[in-house]
């Protein structure tokens, strides 16, 4: 069984925004059950003699754990490259030039806009003043650095604005993803979902930037996938290329898959790492193609795009065996056309809370999902709409050309 | 356009190599791994001690001395490509 290249961390799902488009469960870990330090070292120990590559760490906001220097120290000694998706905030100096010595290779700062009040509304909380501090910290220092951007209907018409900032930040690569349905974001569909329009136009940016920007920075960028015609390999197949470790030990093939149904999925806690790769039977359940039903089962793509995304199956027919539909041949691809054109009319967006985002009362705010956004929230009052989804967007990895004189695996 | 001879080559800022007893060489970065053999892993463990692309050949060509002319185009046509691939840095 070949080893999977990365491990994504989520040691908390604690954080100090409530973004929008947060795909982490509805029904977030609490603190209590998250794992202590020595069972993320011992499972970066793990994960290493799996012949895992790179771990990680995200969450929630990785840097609400006070440990995270001695996870990621860990990290380093097991032999693996260590890189911090974070938000910035809980960052200062010392911890930075802290964890840089514990051996952290790449940070990945995210950013909700270029602008702070579109920002902060975005991400439910004052930050945005804050990451532009962390942006400058990070670049002053030798290490790796990454900014994410994620894209919505709200902010695609100045995108061409929002990557020259993103930019003058002074990263080596650029991320721009759009939002990826599930969890809070699924709950937001409706105000997050970008036009046809947008996302034409998008394309056309977002290659004019690369190449205008090609001696500065790379630029990757994911495409909506909603209004494709083809779906995405999603984690690289299930169970194939990454292992994701929930806060409470739980390991997924993806972010979102603890909400398919009749799964078990093994904690670490209870189980070796390499047992629950290779023989639990949640990882095996979509693995290869036996589990394919028509139009996959028979379809050249299948060692592709290996039927997409199950979660997305699951929460959009109800079947995760079903193609994603938003596969052309999957006989429910028009729903997916018809939730793409009615939830991306400008009629469904809000600014509601752009004043003050942190005035607003939790609750009120998730009870307002007509009139507004759905904030992420940690602790969910009874009453709050309730996750049939988490996330898939996670995972990535690039293809690297092969040289003459080596040979490439991701 | 042939590489200077004393222009200085690094790994790039998140790219680093890692050796372990009993496994090949692996180059890890960002979001992606190389996994080198051969000439690939001689040439990026110099790169990582920080060499001049002279003293780079100089070394190769005593490594391998049955290599002959045909090692410096290789090595240079690899070194473009892990530019290329922002895998390493060439500074004058």
């Amino acid at each position: 069984m070949k080893a999977p290249l990365s491990i994504i961390c989520e040691l908390t799902h604690r954080c100090p925004l409530r973004c929008v488009y947060c795909s982490n469960p509805l029904e977030l870990a609490a603190r209590s059950l998250e794992m202590t330090t020595a069972e993320w070292a011992a499972t970066m120990e793990q994960a290493a003699e799996l012949g895992i590559l790179h771990a990680h760490f995200t969450g929630g906001e990785p840097l609400a754990r006070p440990d995270l220097n001695a996870i990621v120290a860990a990290a380093r000694r097991a032999g693996l490259y260590s890189n911090l998706i974070t938000s910035g905030i809980g960052m200062t100096e010392a911890r930075l030039d802290s964890l840089l010595e514990a051996g952290l290779d790449h940070v990945q700062l995210s950013f909700q806009g270029r602008d702070e009040l579109q920002a902060d509304e975005i991400a439910g909380t004052r930050s945005h003043a804050y990451k532009l501090k962390v942006a400058e910290w990070i670049r002053s220092r030798r290490v790796a650095f990454t900014v994410n951007l994620v894209v919505h209907r709200r902010n695609l018409d100045e995108l061409a604005e929002l990557i020259a900032f993103c930019a003058s930040l002074g990263p080596q690569r650029l991320e721009i993803a759009n939002v990826q349905y599930y969890g809070w974001a699924l709950e937001n569909r409706a105000a997050l979902m970008p036009t046809r329009a947008q996302m034409e136009r998008s394309v056309e940016i977002v290659e004019s930037a690369k190449r205008a920007l090609a001696d500065k920075l790379r630029i990757d960028f994911v495409l909506p996938d909603y209004y494709g015609s083809q779906p995405k390999a999603c984690m690289g197949g299930w169970a194939s290329q990454t292992l994701i470790i929930d806060p409470a030990g739980r390991a997924l093939p993806c972010h979102a898959a603890g909400v398919l149904p009749g799964l078990k999925f093994d904690s670490v806690r209870e189980k070796p790492l390499r047992w629950i790769w290779t023989d639990s039977p949640a990882m095996n359940k979509y693995r290869g193609d036996d589990w394919m039903a028509e139009p996959c089962r028979s379809c050249e793509r299948k060692t592709v795009d290996f039927g997409g995304c199950r979660c997305q199956a699951y929460l959009l027919t109800g079947n995760a065996a079903n193609a994603d539909p938003v596969c052309a041949l999957s006989p429910h691809h028009e729903l997916v056309k018809s939730i793409a054109a009615a939830e991306s009319t400008p009629t469904c967006a809000t600014t509601a809370y752009a004043d003050d985002p942190t005035s607003i009362s939790p609750r009120a705010e998730a009870a307002g999902k007509s009139s507004g956004w759905v904030y992420r929230i940690f602790n969910p009052p009874p009453g709050i709409p309730k996750a049939d989804a988490a996330q898939a967007n996670a995972g990535r990895t690039e293809s690297c050309e092969q040289p003459a004189t080596a040979t490439t695996t991701h | 356009m042939t590489l200077a001879p004393d222009v200085k080559l690094a790994l790039a800022v998140g790219c680093r190599l890692r050796e372990v007893e009993g496994q090949p060489p692996v180059l890890l970065m960002p979001e992606a791994v190389l996994r080198l053999r051969g000439a690939g892993a001689e040439i990026v463990r110099r790169i990582g001690n920080g060499r001049t692309f002279a003293e780079l050949l100089g070394e190769l060509h005593a490594a391998f001395p049955e290599a002959g002319e045909r090692l410096d185009r290789d090595t240079e046509e690899f070194v473009r490509r892990l530019h290329e691939k922002r895998i390493i840095e060439i500074t004058a």
